[in-house]
């Protein structure tokens, strides 16, 4: 029995999954392209998202109780499906190391003057190992129940830094072109792409009236503090924000303000480590769920064992070397494939909502033909063809 | 075994079952045409009541030769109100060993269950463990009946419910199960009593036996089923759809579904204004987290992060914890442990002695061990802070006293990143968490508006106009 989430708890993992990534180590990466521009440049690639977000979500309340997978294999066959699915695995995977040697700067950076290696990565195994045997449900509660901590530490890691910006390092605007701004776009497009998260969550959300809205509503504003916090990275650091590569940390070391104020400097570190693992946790858990369906693995402690082994194989290989890591993501054979096998998948599930809306339509309609037959046969009919699309229409609805 | 025609060969049965002891007793005599045995265990039955009510009556009959049928004895001669017919031998055997009187005719394969138990029970004094400033001090005690009445006596209504049962094989002991019909979920009901239907133990001595079964994740260090001394605690569950089950020979009922929040919910709250009763329940959750996690972040901090502690305190900690023998976990471990040592010491301790213990203990074991440099003052004033703040939600002791030793041992081993960690991990796992359908962290995972309304801040009761949503119940409304 899967146990659905309500759209609060959808809502929330979304913008848990969105926000760790852009606060950290990409402003700097989209300085590099599109020097203090990057606000705009982080903008478009939300706005992309949020599009791509709303008619997954669309889909998703058009078909509540089937999951990616099922939704996939119905409409396209099965093969398709099972490399769809393990697409999505494996970036969800790559953005959970991604966190992974995130957090490991930010700790050497706030935290620890250098954590070791073996240290790190045994408690968080057993974390991640951990989290992949539990379910969405527990997982979006835990999420609510950190609720007040994600906004608190959002706002604060906006709101303080930007009493101390110095928002003429904005203009002008475009002054090297807007040609950075896409190449910002294209080459960091890995820090994007949350929908797959939402697509995970196909056929696990309990959808009401007004879920879209409300889930959209909470996109926007996570949205907005994003790329509110580019804007002051921006601002703090002008054309020199290449050089500030963990932003988040830096962005409230380098405001004065913070010296005055350390003890909330302090809470709102432990608060984003809280936001942090969180995110790991969730990449981690969204991998296992669709690896386990595409591979039809019976056993959750055999997917917990491959996620785990194949993290430690992926953390010893790059050594928590996040440049390394980083370097990967954003070289041009990655970005080429990972775009296009998304672009791929976004063809095959639009493809596949059509095909499962029209023959749900033609079923419909067979049924209310049959229903027709046996009224004309009783002899009460005299329903019109627009009567007749009109019923269609509200039984789809 | 069903009991036979003879009374001799019953009476003889009856005896060789009790081993012939001396304490059981039987009499026998006539009354009327009949010869009549009376069974009983000396100690268990009221024996004035037994001659004035029961004997002499029957003797009189018997003398005056008057030939009434058994029927008759009963309805006119003993006019007891309640009398019980049994066939069934262990039952028979059973309701003597529980302190009821067994009266056999001779040429029937039947007995009469007389209650004339008359066990001495405690008053129903105020518990130890919930006193309260203002509000009903009436606790339970250890006799089941009395329990019950009690409850009843608050739920004049029909629509209080109870189900008798009887478990564990050597000890008979009587469990009643009791919901008010029209607002607890019956699923839930059913569960329980199925729960406890299954039990095969020897004995149940205390209701936390039952609480053992009852629990829906057997291996759990949090707690899962509610307890209270309180009838008014008790009856505030289930006004609020929980079902409470009392066992005989326990003063504690316990009641379910539990959320973890219940415990931070004291009895006081409700007797007093709401804008304190909130801000006392701040204070709980509050003392809660600083118990469960003072140590560790202190440790953490001294070992790794001392950029984090303010600079005029990090020199206090410096300077006291110079030239001492233990680290710093160490040492926050000895403190801990002495300090469980010395709540353990002066709880089993006769009254007098405790509170001397506990001075001893706190104030001249305390300032030796700082002044001998075997412990730094800033250890001691953390342990003794959480340690206070331990007991704010004494419900919650056990599990927190396990947790704040858990978190010192991570901050020691991994600093904040352990803490974090472990505080994830605990999260994670209670939001998994699902009793009797009651998510455990509920009101806050998942949220639920409704029952905000009485949990971190508490609304005037007349602003609580619907019963708890995190714990199932069929009718939400609680007024108009």
């Amino acid at each position: 029995m899967v146990r659905k989430i309500n759209d609060f708890q959808c809502a929330l993992l979304l913008c848990v999954a969105t926000i760790g990534l852009n606060f950290l180590v990409f402003p700097a990466l989209f300085a590099k392209y599109a020097y203090s521009d990057i606000y705009i440049s982080v903008a478009i690639g939300l706005v992309i998202d949020f599009v791509l977000c709303s008619i997954v979500l669309r889909v998703m309340k058009n078909n509540p109780n089937v999951t990616f997978f099922q939704f996939v294999s119905r409409a396209m066959g099965k093969v398709v499906a099972v490399v769809l699915t393990m697409f999505m695995c494996i970036h969800l995977f790559i953005k959970g190391v991604l966190v992974v040697k995130e957090i490991h700067n930010y700790f050497n950076e706030t935290l620890f003057n250098d954590i070791q290696w073996i240290i790190y990565v045994i408690p968080l195994l057993v974390f991640v190992g951990f989290i992949v045997l539990k379910n969405f449900r527990a997982y979006g509660r835990a999420m609510q129940f950190f609720v007040w901590l994600i906004v608190v530490a959002m706002v604060v890691s906006v709101v303080i830094p930007a009493t101390q910006a110095d928002f003429t390092n904005l203009l002008p605007l475009l002054e090297n072109g807007s040609l950075g701004i896409w190449k910002g776009v294209f080459f960091c497009s890995f820090t994007f792409g949350d929908y797959l998260v939402l697509l995970t969550l196909m056929g696990r959300v309990e959808f009401r009236e007004n879920s879209i809205s409300k889930i959209s509503k909470w996109l926007i504003i996570t949205d907005v503090l994003i790329v509110g916090f580019c804007v002051v990275f921006s601002a703090i650091f002008g054309d020199t924000g290449l050089n500030h590569s963990l932003a988040l940390s830096e962005v409230l070391l380098y405001t004065s303000i913070n010296t005055l104020t350390g003890s909330i400097n302090w809470i709102n570190i432990l608060f984003w480590l809280v936001i942090l693992f969180l995110q790991v946790g969730l990449f981690f858990l969204s991998s296992a769920k669709l690896m386990r369906e595409a591979l039809n693995i019976k056993s959750k402690v055999v997917v917990m064992a491959i996620v785990v082994g194949l993290l430690l194989l992926t953390v010893s290989l790059l050594y928590l070397n996040l440049i390394r890591a980083i370097n990967i993501v954003i070289s041009l054979p990655f970005i080429i494939t990972d775009l296009s096998i998304q672009l791929l998948l976004l063809v095959v599930y639009i493809w596949s909502s059509i095909k499962t809306g029209k023959s749900r339509k033609m079923s419909l309609v067979s049924v209310f033909n049959r229903s027709i037959v046996k009224y004309q046969l009783t002899g009460i009919t005299g329903v019109t063809a627009d009567q007749k699309y009109t019923s269609v229409k509200a039984g789809e609805r | 075994m069903k009991l036979v025609n003879s009374l001799q060969v019953n009476i003889s049965n009856i005896k060789s079952a009790f081993s012939f002891s001396p304490d059981v007793i039987s009499k026998v005599f006539d009354c009327g045409r009949y010869r009549v045995a009376i069974i009983y265990i000396k100690g268990l039955v009221n024996v004035q009541q037994l001659a004035d009510y029961v004997i002499k009556p029957m003797q009189i009959v018997g003398r005056s030769g008057y030939k009434c049928t058994v029927d008759s004895i009963l309805d006119n001669v003993i006019s007891f109100p309640e009398t019980k017919k049994d066939d069934d031998f262990d039952s028979v055997i059973s309701q003597i060993a529980k302190g009821k009187v067994v009266l056999i005719f001779d040429g029937q394969s039947l007995s009469y269950i007389l209650e004339l138990d008359s066990p001495k029970e405690r008053s129903l004094s105020e518990p130890p463990t919930s006193a309260v400033l203002k509000g009903p001090r009436e606790g339970f005690n250890e006799n089941i009946k009395t329990n019950i009445a009690i409850i009843r006596k608050i739920f004049a209504t029909d629509k209080l419910e109870t189900q008798m049962l009887t478990i564990g094989e050597m000890t008979t002991t009587d469990v009643c199960v009791m919901y008010l019909k029209n607002i607890a979920d019956k699923t839930i009901v059913k569960q329980i009593v199925n729960k406890l239907k299954s039990i095969k133990i020897d004995g149940v001595i205390d209701s936390y036996y039952l609480a053992e079964f009852l629990k829906p994740h057997k291996v759990s260090m949090f707690k899962q089923i509610g307890n209270t001394e309180k009838p008014d605690i008790a009856c505030a569950k289930m006004l609020e759809g929980r079902v409470v089950v009392l066992v005989d020979g326990s003063p504690l009922a316990l009641t379910l579904p539990f959320v973890l929040l219940e415990d931070f919910q004291s009895a006081d709250d409700y007797y007093k204004d709401s804008s304190h009763a909130s801000f006392v329940r701040v204070l709980r959750i509050a003392s809660c987290f600083i118990t469960a996690l003072l140590p560790g972040l202190y440790i953490a901090m001294q070992m790794f992060h001392y950029k984090a502690v303010p600079l005029s305190f990090l020199v206090t900690i410096i300077n006291s914890t110079q030239g001492l023998p233990l680290t710093p976990v160490t040492e926050i471990l000895f403190v801990l442990v002495l300090f469980e040592i010395l709540y353990e010491a002066s709880l089993r301790m006769p009254e007098y002695l405790g509170i001397a213990l506990s001075v001893v203990g706190a104030l001249i074991l305390g300032d030796t061990a700082v002044k001998a440099g075997l412990i730094s003052s800033p250890a001691v004033m953390i342990v003794a802070l959480s340690g206070i703040t331990l007991y704010t939600i004494p419900d919650q002791a056990n599990q927190l006293s396990l947790l704040r030793v858990m978190f010192t041992i991570v901050g020691a081993a991994l600093g904040f990143y352990g803490i974090i960690v472990l505080g994830l991990f605990f999260v994670v796992y209670l939001c998994d968490y699902d009793n009797y359908r009651s998510p455990y962290l509920a009101p806050f995972a998942p949220i639920i508006k409704e029952d905000l309304k009485d949990s971190v801040l508490k609304v005037p009761l007349t602003q609580m106009r619907h019963r708890p949503k995190s714990v199932y119940n069929k009718n939400r409304r609680r007024m108009d």
